[in-house]
């Protein structure tokens, strides 16, 4: 996890807003899905984490969303580019070799580190549905995803693409038939919130990727801590990806 | 004329320092976590985020506030105590060949009395830093925000120990002068200038207001001004610590009067920054052709 310069090789736009960016892998490990970047903009005081979404032996993705300063300066920026990156950084989903049915939930742009999850399981042969639920068609980055053999379920909130309603709703229709061996997802944190209450409930193991506001990234500074079962835990080392039972859910966002 | 060698270890009072640019306390972790992100060669020592004498939680999140050009923290010494630190930490310490400057603090005068008994009897501490003055501690707190408790507080801890004594003084005082002569004339070896800033950060999301600490390259010309000022009315060396963020804040700091200097905030940001700080140095004194870095402290100042 060396700070290095990693030049831009591509970039798209889509719909306005989301940004698929894709960066020179100069990485000295290899990533594994869940972990993320530490990216110095220039245009914020702090670096931004990014989930490190798909990863080839010469290049990494990283989609997100133009939201504030930081992502609309990254979004500006060209092909040819250098940037200052630190990483890979943090932990990463837990695929064990036992997993034989793997349900991959995504929620909006949280399903830039599931984008490298699936094409890591399609890999490994392993078996997996991905549900992938937004607020409506345009937020919805499909084609994105890896082709392979796995069904995809899809929703949206106003039913404009795929079906209509949470893709949590989603997940706890297929609940009832059949019990996968485990969840991963990422997400908006009320999303993952319900993810974890429906998973206690249906007593099936989940981990779940979140963010916070971070300073170090490097599990230093102990800013980015969330509240767990175990004390304060950190997002950037201890996670992004956490059990979600050791997770003590607030009542609002952490960010 | 051949050119000089140039040597940037420091000694600073009867400590040593293989550079002049130290890792401030509280983002260095334990001092062992960042070997593969910061080229450790470039720093003159290790130095461990404040042990308290027993384990701290820390705060409740939220901890991290983003300004414009600092940062606003309050993570509440959250650490692992000084016994544990003693048994899981020290060891790995002591292998890396590098001076350990050891912080220590609290809320009671006794409890840290105490850690510095434990920690004083340890082989491979070079030095204590005795960190009096966290904004983020809402209990009764041991201040260094006026000469009397830095005066009492710096006496009570050199009694206990004979290892070099690093005074981290409070920037949140009327004349930094003040404590800072309280701490030469309690025995302190050094002084740190200094640690955040109080400040107050108003969450529009969460609806309310929140306390912290400021650091960040906001807070450099209020820190090198206190620098400049304890050149000029103490006797004893002075390590510039705040809102370092580039080779050329680095060396204002020197010339203010800093022996060392301390990158914190900007450190973390940017892990490359000791490296180009020491390099910059080294360029520097080349042009002067100086050899030493203590050739230069306090060159654009006066001692009165």
């Amino acid at each position: 996890m060396k700070q290095q310069k990693v030049r831009i090789l591509s970039k798209k736009i889509y719909n306005n807003r989301y940004v698929d960016m894709w960066l020179e892998n100069r990485f000295s490990e290899v990533p594994e899905p869940g972990q993320f970047v530490h990216i110095f903009t220039g245009s914020t005081f702090l670096r931004r984490p990014f989930s490190i979404g798909t990863c080839t032996e010469k290049d990494f993705r990283i989609l997100f969303q133009i939201k504030g300063a930081g992502t609309r300066k990254l979004a500006d920026m060209e092909t040819g580019c250098e940037l200052d990156i630190i990483g890979p950084l943090g932990n990463h989903f837990p695929v064990r070799d036992n997993l034989n049915e793997i349900y991959v939930v995504a929620g909006g742009i949280g399903i830039a580190p599931l984008l490298f999850l699936s094409s890591s399981l399609l890999e490994k042969k392993k078996r997996f549905k991905f549900f992938y639920g937004a607020r409506t068609k345009s937020d919805l980055l499909d084609f994105l995803m890896p082709d392979g053999d796995y069904e995809k379920i899809f929703s949206t909130d106003d039913g404009s693409y795929g079906e209509k309603g949470t893709i949590v709703e989603m997940l706890k229709n297929r609940l009832h038939s059949k019990k996968p061996d485990v969840v991963f997802s990422s997400g908006p944190y009320l999303m993952l919130k319900e993810i974890s209450s429906v998973c206690s409930r249906y007593d099936i193991p989940a981990y779940v990727s979140l963010e916070n506001i971070m300073f170090c990234g490097l599990g230093v500074c102990q800013g980015c801590v969330i509240d767990a079962k175990n004390g304060y835990q950190r997002v950037c080392r201890d996670g992004p990806v956490f059990n979600h039972k050791d997770v003590i859910w607030q009542k609002k966002p952490l960010i | 004329m051949a050119e000089k060698t140039i040597d940037l270890r420091v000694k600073i009072s009867r400590l040593w320092l293989d550079t002049p640019i130290i890792p401030a306390s509280g983002v260095f972790g334990y001092g062992d976590e960042l070997v593969d992100t910061i080229d450790y060669r470039f720093l003159g020592a290790i130095v461990t985020k404040t042990l308290t004498w027993t384990e701290t939680p820390g705060n409740p999140q939220p901890r991290i506030w983003e300004l414009e050009n600092g940062l606003m923290n309050s993570i509440g010494l959250q650490n692992i105590g000084v016994k544990r630190f003693c048994e899981e930490k020290l060891p790995q310490l002591r292998r890396m060949g590098k001076p350990v400057i050891v912080s220590v603090g609290g809320w009671k005068l006794d409890d840290i009395a105490k850690s510095i008994k434990i920690l004083d009897n340890q082989q491979g501490i070079s030095a204590f830093e005795l960190n009096l003055s966290c904004p983020n501690i809402k209990t009764k707190q041991i201040t260094a925000e006026n000469s009397a408790s830095v005066f009492k507080a710096v006496k009570a801890i050199r009694k206990l120990t004979r290892k070099t004594l690093i005074a981290k003084l409070s920037p949140n005082v009327a004349d930094i002068c003040e404590t800072g002569k309280a701490a030469e004339e309690a025995g302190a070896d050094i002084l740190c200038a200094g640690n955040t800033f109080k400040g107050l950060y108003y969450d529009w999301r969460l609806e309310k207001f929140y306390t912290g600490g400021i650091s960040g390259s906001m807070i450099f010309p209020m820190v090198c001004r206190g620098v400049f000022e304890l050149y000029k009315k103490t006797s004893i060396p002075i390590i510039g610590l705040g809102g370092i963020n580039s080779e050329k804040r680095a060396l204002e700091m020197v010339f203010a009067g800093a022996s060392a200097i301390g990158i914190g905030t900007h450190l973390v940001i940017m892990p490359n920054l000791a490296e180009r700080i020491y390099k910059f140095f080294i360029e520097y004194l080349k042009k002067l052709n100086k050899s030493r870095l203590s050739s230069i402290v306090g060159m654009k100042n006066e001692k009165e």
